[in-house]
């Protein structure tokens, strides 16, 4: 996959143009969850496809981007 | 001439960077904590079902939380907020040792020795016995009958 980049580039492309859609796809996300991104977290960690600790890191991560 | 400049440049470069890139991926493990601005951030926080998370109040030093999830999406948060305290005279074993007076400091002019108290006794029993002696004696007055000789 890695060395596949002209997919990586319409991956890319495909999550800025609909983030939603994409994380819905990869993670199974329900059709009736909320388009909120503390709900859409909160279903990851209880689903166990994520970590609380990635969960943290990610959340910190964000906060150093946002500053 | 160093051949191997560019190259220790280039590896000490790539080694720091692995560092950065080492805490950087995880800093709350490296914390435990995670950051925040306020209470409500901390409230707000994802955590997991069954796991705890703490969180470091950043706008006050000495403020922190901490959100435990039950086992079950029903159940509610249990939030607890904890302040802390610091605490201005050390406490332990050591202090016993520094803050009780030493054998140096006591002023011993201040005591006397019991050898010296039992002489002192013994001359105050002796001066007892000499000022009984020298108290006079209380005087009987007999009442005596004259006779009438008219």
């Amino acid at each position: 996959m890695m060395n596949n980049v002209p997919d990586l580039i319409t991956m890319v492309q495909q999550i800025r143009q609909d983030p939603v859609g994409m994380l819905s796809k990869r993670f199974n996300l329900p059709a009736n969850l909320p388009k909120d991104p503390q709900e859409i977290i909160q279903y990851l960690l209880n689903s166990g496809q994520v970590s609380q600790a990635q969960v943290n890191n990610a959340m910190q991560m964000r906060k150093m981007f946002m500053k | 001439m160093n051949y191997n400049y560019g190259n220790n440049l280039r590896n000490n470069y790539n080694m720091s960077n692995m560092n950065a890139m080492n805490t950087w991926s995880d800093p709350t493990q490296q914390l435990g904590f995670v950051g925040v601005q306020n209470e409500n951030e901390a409230r707000a926080f994802p955590v997991a079902l069954g796991a705890s998370v703490t969180f470091r109040d950043e706008s006050q030093p000495n403020t922190f939380y901490t959100k435990t999830m039950g086992n079950s999406p029903l159940e509610r948060p249990i939030f607890e907020k904890y302040r802390l305290v610091k605490e201005e005279a050390p406490v332990g074993a050591s202090d016993a040792t520094e803050t009780a007076p030493s054998a140096k400091d006591i002023d011993l002019s201040i005591y006397a020795l019991k050898d010296d108290l039992k002489a002192f006794e013994g001359q105050i029993v002796e001066l007892k016995k000499e000022l009984s002696a020298l108290k006079p004696k209380k005087k009987v007055i007999r009442e005596v009958e004259v006779e009438d000789d008219e």
